[in-house]
């Protein structure tokens, strides 16, 4: 009797323990998701049409939460704008470049709390101003991000000094 | 009909012992050029002329496993991951005083010997001392404004290792 129940006590953890797992790493697929289509969104290919410009710009407020906090140096993006501003912001930007492109690596999520993501990456910009001026660089960068009806959504972007002058 | 050790050693028969002996080399492979030896392709001039922009290297992590870094060595300074990666020299260690007076950098007051820099600067930086588990860390071309170089203390803990070659 003792058995049977020692065994199936070990059934029930390692079941519990492999869903749990199964639905932190879904969880996890969905907000690496989510930071990756952020980057693809935002970045603008050499020549790219002024509708597809327009098209893609719409999307990026539905990556944020309402508001938002930026702590981004080194491009005056500094305080708390909501995903119309944010959207507003992107196409300005937009308009600066000839082409812009954005990539994250090394992303390694956590979820301090439920329905509360901690996402840490580098993120490495690079393209060319419409002046003609060539860009490169890396920046490491916290994400946070909540979960609402089910989707994940930006609610902080900050960046860290990895060297400090 | 007997076959020659090269031709086995090539082509060798589809038996438990060959599967078992590729995906243990396959997994001692990717240890080793994951862990141990990282390689990188270095983009920026950052560290020219000693490290050609688009150049191939390894970052060889047992260099600090079991010492410390010394003045003059380069090395990589991670981001959030092991994917990204500045190649910079360690020029100062924790306590001691940094500053650029017309382009010739001085630690603790004293004239920094430095062969390695070959384009000449104009670089000025009041005196800032290194913090505490932190070195200081800059690249070897100073031929760009002081703002536009990359460089500054950063803790210990961010150093990836040296280049092999």
């Amino acid at each position: 009797m003792k058995k049977k129940s020692a065994v199936s006590i070990l059934i029930l953890i390692i079941v519990v323990s492999a869903a749990l797992y199964l639905f932190s790493q879904s969880e996890t697929q969905k907000v690496k998701v989510r930071i990756t289509g952020l980057a693809g969104q935002v970045s603008k290919a050499s020549g790219e049409a002024i509708v597809k410009t327009a098209l893609r710009l719409r999307g990026v407020g539905g990556f944020f939460g309402d508001p938002v906090l930026f702590e981004i140096d080194g491009y005056d993006l500094w305080g708390v704008y909501t995903p119309d501003e944010v959207r507003g912001l992107a196409g300005a930007a937009s308009a600066q470049f000839r082409t812009f492109t954005l990539k994250f690596y090394d992303i390694e999520v956590e979820f301090p709390e439920t329905e509360f993501a901690l996402v840490s990456a580098t993120a490495i910009v690079t393209g060319r101003m419409s002046s003609g001026e060539a860009f490169d660089e890396a920046k490491e960068v916290d994400i946070e991000l909540i979960k609402a009806g089910g989707e994940w959504y930006i609610t902080r972007i900050s960046t860290i000094d990895v060297l400090e002058k | 009909m007997k076959r020659s050790l090269l031709n086995r050693f090539l082509c060798p028969e589809l038996s438990l012992f060959t599967v078992v002996r590729i995906a243990f080399i396959i997994i001692c492979a990717w240890v080793f050029f994951s862990y141990i030896c990282i390689p990188i392709r270095m983009v920026g001039a950052s560290m020219e002329p000693g490290y050609a922009d688009g150049g191939i290297n390894f970052i060889w992590r047992p260099a600090y496993y079991f010492g410390s870094p010394e003045r003059y060595d380069a090395v990589g300074v991670r981001f959030a991951g092991r994917r990204v990666m500045l190649l910079k020299r360690v020029v100062a260690f924790e306590g001691e005083v940094v500053e650029f007076r017309r382009g010739v950098l001085y630690v603790n007051g004293e004239e920094l010997y430095e062969p390695y820099v070959e384009f000449p600067c104009d670089w000025e930086l009041t005196p800032r001392i290194v913090k505490k588990g932190n070195v200081y860390v800059i690249g070897d071309n100073r031929d760009v404004d002081i703002e536009r170089h990359v460089f500054g203390q950063t803790p210990l803990e961010r150093l990836m290792g040296v280049p092999l070659l």
